[in-house]
């Protein structure tokens, strides 16, 4: 009887030939560009000067050494981004890293757990902090920037609370955890890659697709451009917002654990790192918005890798590390000051 | 471009403006003579050229060519500024208030730039006061927050900071679209106040009704064109709807074929909040049914509630034949009922997406795999293609942001996707506000063809010609609570005015 969705062409007369529709993407200006891809720019310009300024750069101990650093970043870096999707943030992820790193060394080194179920379970409890992050910012409608603020705190707390504030090895019985550390810490297994860049890879690599692909992704998209609007056209708003924040502690959690990996031990101290506040600039860096629905997971990997090349460049001009951090702040503040320069020069 | 002498007759004089976007020319050989104390209400569809007159006026756009006289003189106008400083203002929708500080200040907030040492709030506020008084409004208390005035009373608070910048040109982009009805006559008196005392009021809005109360000439755009220049007394309303679309009043509303079915919806005794009392409708399948009203009586409140957007206290609906349960808007497309709201921008369309994805948002579960959640891009660009032609859209591409369309078009996106939701009973909140007459034949032209597929359509609307010209019946909600059903042959502005006003005893 409603045949309007069954019987497309029957409705109205044909539509006039001036609405000629295209499907697809409007062709690419000049200043498309640099507004949607700046962020690349950026990363090839600084890669250029890097290669020019100093030989070891290009190296592959150089390349290797940065791709090893930013395997926990990454993970951390992707999560973060699907939160501020929503329109989010989350400033407990240092705590979860943490945690997830701290975790597996204590159920392994101290409980003697086998090496799986110890992954697993650490990394349920890190989504389970994240699920009541969510909850609360979902359900309860509670400010993000508290309710996350509060997790950190929490999350510190249990890190001390669990390790005694100890440096721990990661040892145990369990056959396994030699091999476990052989996966962290080889440096040459692949093109003389370690094995975590690859693991790391494929999981920003999973989320790139179901963030550009999938309805999860579309729809988180869209629960961060504009809530009324989404939960109006008859969305559950609070679905999508929830499992931003599990996903986001969850692949914290991974990112500490694959920290123990590298070093085959853990620190508490692992959980006072700048995971949060470096992921987020590498978000906002790639095109990502602190009010939602803006940002790619590939643009959050060049965000991250622009931060990841400052930092390296400097440390191969023996910059000391306090300067470091006024440099990066310096090249944030650019990298939006450029983009929110063309963008304004669009919309006149 | 033609050399006119000034005529001192008129304080403002705009003459052969030619304005072009990169080649697409926005204004060609407009012009607008405004008198001193005089309104002139300044007409057209959306994208006729309106605003980007007013742009070149208040030097938000710099016009390619042509001559701008002010009191005689000619200007250049080429930023704000100088808007300003030549006695322009502009109130836009959107205030530019700043809540957090006092009638006063807001006033006189120019002045705290140049303000050095000490401000003297008293004196402050005395100023504002005087100048309050002599608007009219000396009841406004100058050291109240802005933010806790009424819409209403921050447009006049609007109006008098251009009066302290010494505008003689006041320019009102549809003002009376935030105000209810008792605001609405406030206004009026304001502005007609400050005509007698000289100012030139330049007046957008596509209240016909309004302007024919309020105007005393008219200038008509069209296509970026200047058409003509008419003493509002010598024209009525269909000869203005003829010069801004050259077509008839007659077919503003298009007939229909009305074949009313079995009851689809019923709902009873709606009962949320303060605001809704006691509201029932229901409407069958073919049928368009008004929710009549005045703006504030509680239709929106009572539809949303009944949604379960905010909390429901009491009320039954019926689906068919079956008594539900709508807990939220996801269980409500469920079963088949859809809403588009009235605040398009906020809560209708999702601006910074494309427009295939907002078309596609309500129902994208059908273009994707069940394991994983896989969208077919070919399914639907398919799909979203077919609504979008169903809806006449014009645009250009279905990737690009919706933001990029006019107002009338930005609203089709969001009646097509609610018509690619698939759900049978349609709630359209004002669909037609702040949409030009041609998108408004479309839009009733959609609707039309909704009820001749046999959708149950519900429309609030606060224009009566609206609810008379398209709806089969019309239900009358007063201060929360149903007053009257209006069928057919009783739909009046005369009833629905007697049952808003509560004047009725027996119609």
């Amino acid at each position: 009887m409603f045949n309007f969705n069954e019987g497309p062409e029957r409705l109205t007369k044909p539509p006039p030939d001036r609405s000629k529709i295209s499907v697809g993407a409007r062709k690419m200006t000049l200043r498309s560009f640099l507004i949607n891809h700046n962020a690349l720019l950026i990363l090839i310009l600084l890669i250029i000067g890097s290669a020019i300024w100093s030989p070891i750069f290009l190296s592959s101990n150089n390349i290797v050494n940065i791709l090893r650093q930013q395997v926990s970043f990454l993970l951390v870096g992707v999560g973060i981004l699907i939160v501020m999707l929503t329109g989010g943030i989350d400033l407990s992820v240092a705590s979860i890293v943490g945690l997830g790193s701290v975790l597996l060394t204590e159920f392994v080194a101290m409980n003697d757990l086998p090496l799986i179920p110890a992954i697993l379970i650490t990394l349920l409890a890190c989504a389970a902090l994240g699920a009541i992050n969510g909850f609360l910012v979902a359900f309860l409608k509670m400010a993000p920037f508290i309710v996350t603020l509060a997790m950190s705190f929490a999350g510190l707390g249990l890190v001390f609370i669990v390790t005694g504030g100890a440096f721990r090895m990661l040892t145990g019985s369990d056959p396994l955890i030699p091999g476990f550390i052989e996966f962290g810490m080889a440096n040459d297994p692949v093109f003389g890659i370690p094995w975590r860049v690859y693991v790391s890879a494929f999981i920003v690599i999973i989320f790139w697709l179901i963030m550009a692909y999938t309805s999860f992704g579309r729809m988180t998209k869209a629960v961060g451009s504009n809530p009324a609007a989404v939960s109006l056209a008859g969305i559950d708003i609070r679905k999508y917002q929830f499992l931003a924040y599990v996903i986001c502690a969850f692949l914290s959690g991974l990112a500490g654990i694959l920290v123990t990996a590298g070093a085959g031990s853990s620190a508490p101290t692992t959980a006072q790192g700048d995971w949060a506040m470096t992921s987020i600039a590498a978000v906002i860096i790639g095109g990502g918005s602190i009010s939602g629905g803006k940002g790619t997971v590939p643009y959050t990997v060049v965000g991250i890798f622009i931060m990841a090349v400052i930092g390296n460049i400097m440390n191969l001009a023996s910059v000391p590390a306090h300067p470091q951090w006024v440099v990066r702040a310096i090249v944030i503040i650019l990298a939006i000051f450029l983009r929110s320069v063309i963008a304004s020069k669009d919309s006149r | 471009m033609s050399a006119l002498k000034y005529d001192d007759t008129y304080q403002l004089m705009m003459q052969g403006i030619h304005k072009s976007y990169g080649g697409v020319s926005a204004l060609k050989d407009v012009s607008l003579n405004v008198k001193p104390g005089e309104i002139h209400a300044l007409m057209g569809e959306n994208g006729a050229g309106k605003s980007t007159l007013i742009k070149v006026l208040s030097g938000a756009e710099k016009a390619d060519s042509g001559a701008i006289h002010i009191r005689g003189k000619k200007v250049h106008i080429s930023g704000p500024k100088d808007g300003i400083a030549n006695g322009v203002s502009v109130i836009y929708q959107e205030f530019a208030l700043v809540p957090d500080l006092s009638v006063a200040e807001n006033i006189f907030i120019d002045e705290f730039r140049n303000q050095h040492a000490l401000v003297s709030f008293k004196q402050l506020n005395k100023r504002a006061s005087e100048f309050l008084d002599e608007i009219g409004f000396g009841n406004i208390n100058p050291a109240m927050l802005v933010g806790e005035l009424t819409t209403a009373y921050q447009q006049v608070i609007e109006i008098c900071k251009a009066l302290s910048r010494n505008a003689h040109i006041l320019v009102l982009d549809e003002p009376t679209a935030v105000l209810t009805n008792k605001e609405v006559e406030q206004l009026f008196v304001l502005l007609n106040r400050l005509r007698d005392k000289g100012v030139s009021i330049i007046y957008i809005s596509h209240r016909l009704e309004e302007v024919f109360r309020l105007g005393d000439r008219v200038t008509v755009l069209k296509d970026g064109r200047y058409v003509d220049t008419k003493e509002m007394a010598d024209i009525d309303q269909q000869q203005l709807v003829n010069m801004m679309i050259g077509r008839n009043l007659d077919d503003y509303f298009p007939k229909r074929q009305s074949n009313i079915g079995k009851l689809a919806m019923k709902v009873e005794h709606l009962k949320a909040g303060r605001m809704v009392r006691d509201v029932s409708f229901d409407v069958h399948e073919g049928e368009v049914v008004g929710l009549s009203g005045l703006v504030g009586s509680g239709r929106t409140e009572a539809i949303r509630a009944m949604l379960g957007v905010d909390k429901l206290d009491s009320g039954k609906v019926t689906l068919g034949d079956k008594e539900v349960r709508i807990t939220s808007p996801k269980k409500a497309f469920s079963i088949g009922v859809g809403m588009l709201s009235e605040d398009r921008k906020h809560e209708g369309v999702v601006l910074t997406m494309p427009i295939k994805y907002n078309i596609s948002l309500s129902c994208l579960k059908r273009f994707c795999s069940k394991v994983g959640g896989i969208i077919s891009r070919k399914k639907e660009d398919q799909f979203t293609l077919d609504f979008a032609q169903k809806v006449s859209l014009r645009a250009a591409s279905l990737m690009d942001e919706v933001n990029t369309l006019s107002g009338g078009n930005q609203q089709k996106v969001g009646i097509a996707r609610l018509l690619a939701s698939g759900c049978k009973v349609m709630i359209l909140d004002e669909p037609t506000r702040g949409v030009d007459v041609g998108a408004k034949i479309e839009i009733f032209n959609i609707i039309n063809e909704m009820v001749a597929q046999n959708y149950a359509v519900v429309i609030i609307s606060s224009e009566m010609a609206e609810v008379i010209g398209m709806c089969d019946r019309a239900f009358v909600i007063r201060e929360g609570v149903s007053v009257g059903v209006l069928q057919k042959d009783e739909l009046s502005e005369q009833n629905i005015i007697n049952y808003v006003m509560g004047v009725t005893a027996d119609v």
